[in-house]
Formats: C-alpha cells, sequence, structure tokens
C-alpha cells in the first residue's frame, strides 16, 4: 500500500500526463484530413476467435509490436502498398496515422532484428485470398465486400 | 570479425532449412557518388568517388513464441569517413518477456545489439531509412560510429501501450572493439597502440501519443576508454571518459515531418600524452531537420546541424591561441546547412541526392594530428547521389 502522499503524487502525474497528451493530441490532429466516404472493416481470418479490439490493440497489432493472438498461436498481418487509397484510409481512420509512418516503423523493426513485419500484398483480390487462407491472419476489406472473414469491431477507448 | 560473420551468416542460413513460416530474411543495396570539396571529410584532393556502398542482409528466426534470434552483416565504404569493410551489425538472442503488470511489455536482447537510444541508431546504416547518407554529424559522428551503433553486451527496453500515450523505457550495458582509425580519431594517427573500450552505459526514455504523431526523449550514455601504448609509441598510457546526454523531438503531419536532437557530451582524458596530462571538455550540438513531402514520390528536405568541441571556445579561438595557431579556429566548431531530394523511382527503389555547405572542421579529423589544418578549409561543401534497393 503506498503512502497517501505518493498515492497523491501518482495520482497528479497522471492526470497531468493525461492531460498534456489529450491537448497535445487535440492540437496536433487538427489537421488531419476528413474520413473517406467508402467504408472499411478490420477482418481476421475465421481461426481467430477475436470479435473486438481497441484502437490501441490494432495499433500494437499492426506496428509489429504484439505477434501474438491471446491463445498464443501467431498473428500474420496482411497490408496493402503504401499508395493504396484503402490502405491510406485504413491508415488514417482506424490507425490515425500516416501511411509513410507505418513504413518507417516496419523499416526499422526489419532492419533491427526487432521482428516480423507485414506482408504486403500488390492487389485488393490478393488480400482477400491471404487473409481467408492464412490462420491467424488479420487485415481490411470493403466493407460491402462478402467474405468468409470474421469482422472486428474497432473498440471505443 | 571474419568468425562472427561467418557464425551471422550460419545462424541465418540454418533456420532456412528448419522452417520457412518461422524465418524472414531482408536485405539492401545501395551504390552513390560523393565528393568533399575542400576538405578531405569524404574523398581528398577534391576527388568524386564512387566510394559510397552500403550493402546488408538479415536474417530473423522465431525459436520458441518468445524466442528469437536476429543477426545482419553488412558491407560499407564512405570513403574517408570510416574505416571500409564488412561489418557484424548485429547478432542478438531476442527474449520477449511475459506482460508485465500494469500492460507493460518488455524484452531483452543478449548479444551484440543495436543502439536504440537514439533517433537514427537503429537504423543508421540502412540507407533507406535515413534521410541524408551523411547524418548530421554533431550527433551521428562518422568518426565514431561503430561504437556508437551498438555494443557487445545486454539491452533491455520497456514499453507501455496507453489508450492515450506510449512510453518507451531502454537501457544497455556493453562495450565495442576499437578499430584502428576511432583510435586515430581519439589519439591522433601517431598513436598506434591499443583501445579499448571497458563499457558502454545508456538509457533512454520516449513519450508518444498513441497515434505516435510526435515523439520526445532523453538519452544518457557513458563509456571509458583505456589505451595501452605499444614499444614504440609516442602516446602514454591514459583513459578517457565520454558522458552525452540528449534530447530528441520528432513530429509527423501528413504532408510534412520533422526531427530535431541536441547534446551535450563530457570528455575528460588523463594521461595518453605525458603521464600528468589532464583534459576535459564539454562540447555541444544539434541538429534539425524538415522534410516535405511533394507527393507518394519526391520529397525534399532541409536541415541545419551545428556542433562546438568546446562551449567555453565557441569560435575556436582559444585553440588556435593554444596552439600557436598551427590549429586553425575553425577546428573548435562546425555548422553545416543541408538539402536534399528524394525520389521513389518504383517500390523498394529509391533515388536520393544531397549538398551540404559547411563552415568550420572540428568533425573532419582528430585535433590531434600533427597536420589538422591541412584537412579543411574554413568553408566547404559535399554532396552524394545514391541509388538503393531493398527487399
Amino acid at each position: 500500500m503506498k503512502k497517501p502522499a505518493l498515492r497523491w503524487l501518482s495520482t497528479v502525474l497522471a492526470y497531468t500526463q493525461f492531460r498534456l497528451v489529450l491537448a497535445l493530441n487535440t492540437a496536433l490532429f487538427m489537421g488531419m484530413p476528413a474520413a473517406h466516404a467508402a467504408e472499411l472493416s478490420v477482418m481476421v481470418n475465421d481461426s481467430v476467435m477475436v470479435s473486438e479490439l481497441s484502437r490501441s490493440e490494432l495499433r500494437q497489432i499492426f506496428t509489429g509490436h504484439r505477434q501474438y493472438w491471446s491463445d498464443g498461436s501467431k498473428i500474420t498481418v496482411f497490408v496493402l502498398q503504401d499508395n493504396d487509397e484503402l490502405h491510406k484510409q485504413f491508415c488514417r481512420e482506424v490507425l490515425q496515422m500516416f501511411p509513410y509512418q507505418l513504413s518507417r516503423l516496419w523499416d526499422q523493426i526489419t532492419y533491427s532484428g526487432q521482428g516480423v513485419t507485414p506482408v504486403r500484398v500488390t492487389s485488393y483480390r490478393a488480400l482477400i485470398e491471404a487473409l481467408e487462407t492464412t490462420t491467424g491472419a488479420i487485415g481490411y476489406v470493403e466493407h460491402t465486400e462478402i467474405v468468409k472473414l470474421r469482422r472486428v469491431e474497432v473498440g471505443i477507448e | 570479425m571474419k568468425k562472427y560473420i561467418a557464425l551471422a551468416l550460419g545462424m541465418i542460413s540454418m533456420p532456412v532449412l528448419a522452417s520457412q513460416g518461422d524465418f524472414s530474411w531482408h536485405g539492401y543495396i545501395s551504390q552513390g557518388v560523393t565528393q568533399s570539396q575542400e576538405s578531405n571529410f569524404i574523398t581528398d584532393d577534391n576527388a568524386i568517388t564512387g566510394e559510397l556502398t552500403e550493402v546488408g542482409i538479415n536474417g530473423y528466426y522465431r525459436i520458441a513464441e518468445n524466442i528469437s534470434v536476429a543477426g545482419q552483416i553488412n558491407y560499407l565504404d564512405g570513403g574517408s569517413r570510416f574505416e571500409q569493410g564488412a561489418r557484424l551489425d548485429y547478432l542478438f538472442i531476442d527474449w520477449k518477456l511475459p506482460d508485465l503488470p500494469g500492460n507493460w511489455q518488455g524484452q531483452v536482447h543478449v548479444g551484440r545489439f543495436k543502439n536504440r537510444h537514439w533517433l537514427y541508431s537503429v537504423t543508421r546504416d540502412v540507407p533507406q531509412t535515413r534521410y541524408t547518407s551523411v547524418l548530421p554529424q554533431s550527433v551521428y559522428f562518422d568518426g565514431f560510429r561503430d561504437v556508437a551503433l551498438g555494443s557487445n553486451g545486454i539491452q533491455t527496453s520497456f514499453s507501455h501501450y496507453g489508450s492515450q500515450s506510449i512510453w518507451e523505457l531502454n537501457w544497455s550495458y556493453g562495450r565495442s572493439n576499437i578499430n584502428d582509425s576511432q583510435r586515430n580519431f581519439l589519439l591522433g594517427d601517431e598513436a598506434n597502440g591499443d583501445i579499448k573500450q571497458d563499457f558502454v552505459h545508456q538509457a533512454s526514455v520516449f513519450l508518444q501519443p498513441a497515434t505516435m504523431t510526435w515523439k520526445v526523449g532523453a538519452s544518457w550514455l557513458k563509456s571509458d576508454f583505456r589505451y595501452t601504448p605499444s614499444r614504440d609509441d609516442n602516446r602514454v598510457a591514459g583513459g578517457s571518459e565520454i558522458e552525452r546526454i540528449m534530447l530528441s523531438a520528432q513530429y509527423f503531419a501528413e504532408n510534412w515531418e520533422v526531427s530535431a536532437e541536441v547534446l551535450r557530451e563530457i570528455q575528460d582524458n588523463k594521461g595518453l600524452f605525458s603521464p600528468d596530462f589532464v583534459n576535459k571538455r564539454t562540447g555541444e550540438g544539434g541538429f534539425v531537420q524538415l522534410r516535405y513531402l511533394f507527393n507518394n514520390k519526391v520529397s525534399g528536405l532541409i536541415g541545419f546541424d551545428t556542433y562546438i568541441n568546446d562551449k567555453s571556445d565557441k569560435d575556436g579561438k582559444k585553440l588556435e591561441a593554444m596552439t600557436g595557431g598551427v590549429i586553425p579556429g575553425y577546428f573548435g566548431y562546425q555548422d553545416t546547412y543541408t538539402l536534399g531530394l528524394r525520389w521513389d523511382i518504383a517500390p523498394k527503389w529509391r533515388l536520393q541526392g544531397e549538398y551540404h555547405w559547411v563552415e568550420g572542421a572540428t568533425r573532419v579529423v582528430s585535433l590531434l594530428n600533427l597536420d589538422v589544418a591541412s584537412h579543411a578549409d574554413k568553408r566547404w561543401e559535399m554532396w552524394s547521389v545514391q541509388l538503393m534497393y531493398w527487399f
């Protein structure tokens, strides 16, 4: 059990950090473009027993910082090329990041031995096929697409 | 070095046979043309050269859910900036710790690991991950790159992913082998004894919002070197302690990004030139770089980098007076202005060019050489064009 003074200090520090990050985020994201008109969904392979992931969890997965599902099976991430409009939309709307940020993180991971990075496929058809046939796969598809995949809700934080 | 590279190749190739699914490998190759004018920083006598080559190959093998082995070897040629040849870039066991309380994650690297404490240190030798082929010399000083790149020892990293913020804490302890060119930069060309790094101890902390739109951090380094003279040496036994404190910041917008780092380093020399020699200096510097993305394929860069060898002698006048004019004052500082252009020709292919205007030369040559003044004019320039491919 912490002493009252320490409890008070840790509460103040946590609140200060929260306010700082929130204020900077709000200020810095003023320039973010509006959401794309078409809708997309985050999808996982049928083998993955997950129906909801928070934005934070999705960022960990797509930036290579989380590589296993909670049941211990391996996560394989599939994405489209950087200049693909659906990929850009996914980065902006779901991850709230820029595609070049993700590319840089993946390069850092790949060339410094930090782990395995997403598989970049060259077409939308290849993306769906990879998601449908790869155990533990996660990716994104257009909302209207009929696929044999499990839809994942993006949780509100 | 050869045995390390053979070991790395063995470890990289062995798992291919064992399991395709848990093994991945990547690489890069780049070739450029470069020149330094009125300075020996890259080339002598203003020569234009193709000595701008970087080739690397790496492998990553997952042995178990939480244990992996990773290695990378590379070949570098940067003209006079550093020693040409093959290197073991990294080779370590990566142990991912079980999830820690408070949503913290941790990992431990044991072996030869990369320096994760500065913005660009972790992939400094990977051309497509850099803004420019010559990084800001205040922080990423080429004369000492092999020591700064990584160490043999242990590194731990802890990260916390919250809904609003991401924290990263890094700590490492190890040592590096010091080659002759790095020894010469510390002690001058006349030194021919043996220099060893006793240890390098580093720690850093970084904070990002959950969206990773910006990143701020602070790092600390302490290292100790010991020199043992050879029989026919005009240096004596001694040592040098270096301490570095640095602040780092990055911001990402949709069409532009900016990064900056500032440092203060204290170097404390004892012995080396005479048994009772004592010298302490505090150097300061930093850089800021802005990159603008014109479109998906083309981006431009402007940058400024500055370093003062001794903060009590910003214009180098004391240095000049102390050496009776043998070392001109402009060897006490170095200011660099940079323009760069990047063109992504096709996926995984890039052409990158840069031009640097420099005043001062404190990062060009060891100030302990006999003929310091002959290495650079007060104002000099350098440029490069580099074609790169990665996979």
